[in-house]
C-alpha cells in the first residue's frame, strides 16, 4: 500500500515494489542502459538474420564479413535459380542469332581475351546476371584449378555452353597460353561441351 | 621490373578474372639468373606463409625445378589437404626429385575422389607425372558415363600419344 509522505510515497510490498518497476519499464535488468542496448543490439541482430534468411544471397549488402559466408543452401539455390535459361542469360537477346549464323556471344580464355571480344562486339559470360551472382558468391573464395571456385565457374561455363544451338557456329576469343593452358576452362568445361553439341568453333588468337 | 612486381604478375590474384586461362611459364621464361634465385625465394616464403595452399605456386616451383622448396614441399604433403592440393604436391615433388614414393601417395589420394568434377581436375596431375601407372589410371575413365570425365581423360591420352609420336 503506498503511504504519501510530504515529498514521497512509501510502500514495503514487495509486489508493489515490482509492479511499480514494471510499470517504469525499469525492472527485470531493464533500468541498467547498457543492458537495454545490448537488448536492442540481439534484437536487431535477429531481425537482420531473420531478413537476411529471406533476401537472396546476391542481393544482401556485402559489408560485415558475415555477409560473405557462404552456406550450402547458398549454393543450391544458385544452381536451382539458374537452371532456368532467362536467369542464365541476364539480357534479353544474348543468343538471338546474327546474320551469318552466328551468335552475339562468344566465349574468351585468357589475359585481354574478354576486352578483345567485347570489343568486337560480342557478349560474353560475365554479361549474364548468373556470372555477376557467381562473382558475389566466390568473392571470398580462392580461384585455384580444382578448387570449389574453379568448379563452379565451369559448371556456369558449361551450362552456357550448353546453351548454344547444336550445330551453330561460336566464336572464342583465345590468348595462345590460354589456348595450350590445360586447366583453362576453355579446355575442361566450355570446348568439350560445344564439341558434343557439333558446334563449328572460330579460334580468334588475343595477343 | 621489381622482383615483387615480377612476383605479382607470376602469381596474380586467386581470383577468377586474373587465373583463368592463365599460365606463368613465359615470364618464368624470361627470368635471369638473380631474379629467378629471389623469385624461388619469395614463392617457398608464400608456400610457408599461407594458410591455404595455392597450386599455382607449387606448380611454378616445380615448372622451376626449384630443389629448395622440397622441404617445404614435403612438410606439406604430411598436412592433411584437399586432394588436388595433395596431388599438385605430390607431382611437384615428383617432378623436381623423381621421388618414385609420390606415384603411390598419388594413387592412394587419387582413390579417395568420390566426385567427377576433383577426378577430371585431378587427370592434369596424374598426366604431369608422365608414368605408366598414372596413365592406366587416366585410361579407365576414357569409357566414363559423364561426358566431360570421359573427355577429358582422352584429352589426355591424346595428348600423351602425340608426345610419344613426336619422341
Amino acid at each position: 500500500m503506498w503511504t504519501e509522505t510530504a515529498t514521497s510515497y512509501y510502500t514495503n510490498d514487495p509486489n508493489e515494489i515490482a509492479a511499480f518497476f514494471q510499470q517504469m519499464g525499469i525492472g527485470q535488468n531493464n533500468g541498467d542502459p547498457q543492458d537495454k542496448e545490448k537488448k536492442d543490439q540481439k534484437k536487431e541482430e535477429k531481425t537482420k538474420d531473420k531478413e537476411k534468411d529471406q533476401v537472396p544471397w546476391w542481393q544482401r549488402k556485402v559489408g560485415d564479413p558475415k555477409d560473405h559466408e557462404i552456406t550450402q543452401k547458398d549454393i543450391d539455390e544458385f544452381w536451382a535459380d539458374n537452371q532456368n535459361l532467362a536467369a542464365i542469360m541476364g539480357l534479353v537477346g544474348l543468343l538471338t542469332p546474327v546474320p551469318g549464323d552466328e551468335f552475339g556471344f562468344a566465349f574468351y580464355s585468357g589475359k585481354g581475351a574478354k576486352e578483345a571480344a567485347k570489343a568486337s562486339g560480342m557478349k560474353v559470360l560475365s554479361d549474364t546476371k548468373a556470372a555477376e551472382r557467381l562473382a558475389k558468391l566466390t568473392a571470398n573464395m580462392e580461384y585455384k584449378y580444382g578448387s570449389a571456385s574453379w568448379t563452379m565457374w565451369g559448371r556456369l561455363s558449361k551450362a552456357l555452353a550448353n546453351m548454344v544451338p547444336k550445330g551453330s557456329e561460336i566464336k572464342v576469343f583465345l590468348t595462345e597460353e590460354a589456348k595450350n593452358n590445360m586447366q583453362s576452362i576453355w579446355n575442361v568445361w566450355e570446348r568439350p561441351t560445344l564439341e558434343a553439341r557439333n558446334v563449328k568453333i572460330t579460334i580468334i588468337p588475343v595477343k | 621490373m621489381s622482383t615483387d612486381e615480377l612476383l605479382k604478375q607470376i602469381i596474380p590474384l586467386a581470383k577468377y578474372e586474373y587465373r583463368e586461362g592463365f599460365s606463368n611459364h613465359k615470364i618464368v621464361d624470361t627470368l635471369n639468373e638473380i631474379e629467378r634465385a629471389d623469385i624461388e625465394s619469395k614463392l617457398i616464403n608464400l608456400l610457408q606463409s599461407s594458410k591455404e595452399v595455392d597450386n599455382l605456386i607449387v606448380d611454378t616451383l616445380a615448372y622451376m625445378k626449384s630443389k629448395n622448396s622440397l622441404v617445404t614441399l614435403k612438410s606439406l604433403i604430411k598436412k592433411q589437404l584437399p586432394v588436388i592440393e595433395t596431388l599438385s604436391i605430390a607431382c611437384a615433388i615428383y617432378e623436381i626429385d623423381n621421388d618414385e614414393s609420390m606415384i603411390d601417395l598419388a594413387i592412394k589420394n587419387f582413390e579417395k575422389i568420390t566426385d567427377n568434377y576433383t577426378i577430371m581436375a585431378s587427370f592434369y596431375y596424374l598426366f604431369k607425372f608422365n608414368n605408366d601407372r598414372l596413365d592406366n589410371i587416366i585410361k579407365k575413365f576414357l569409357n566414363h558415363e559423364d561426358y566431360l570425365v570421359s573427355y577429358n581423360a582422352k584429352r589426355f591420352i591424346d595428348l600423351r600419344t602425340s608426345q610419344i609420336n613426336k619422341d
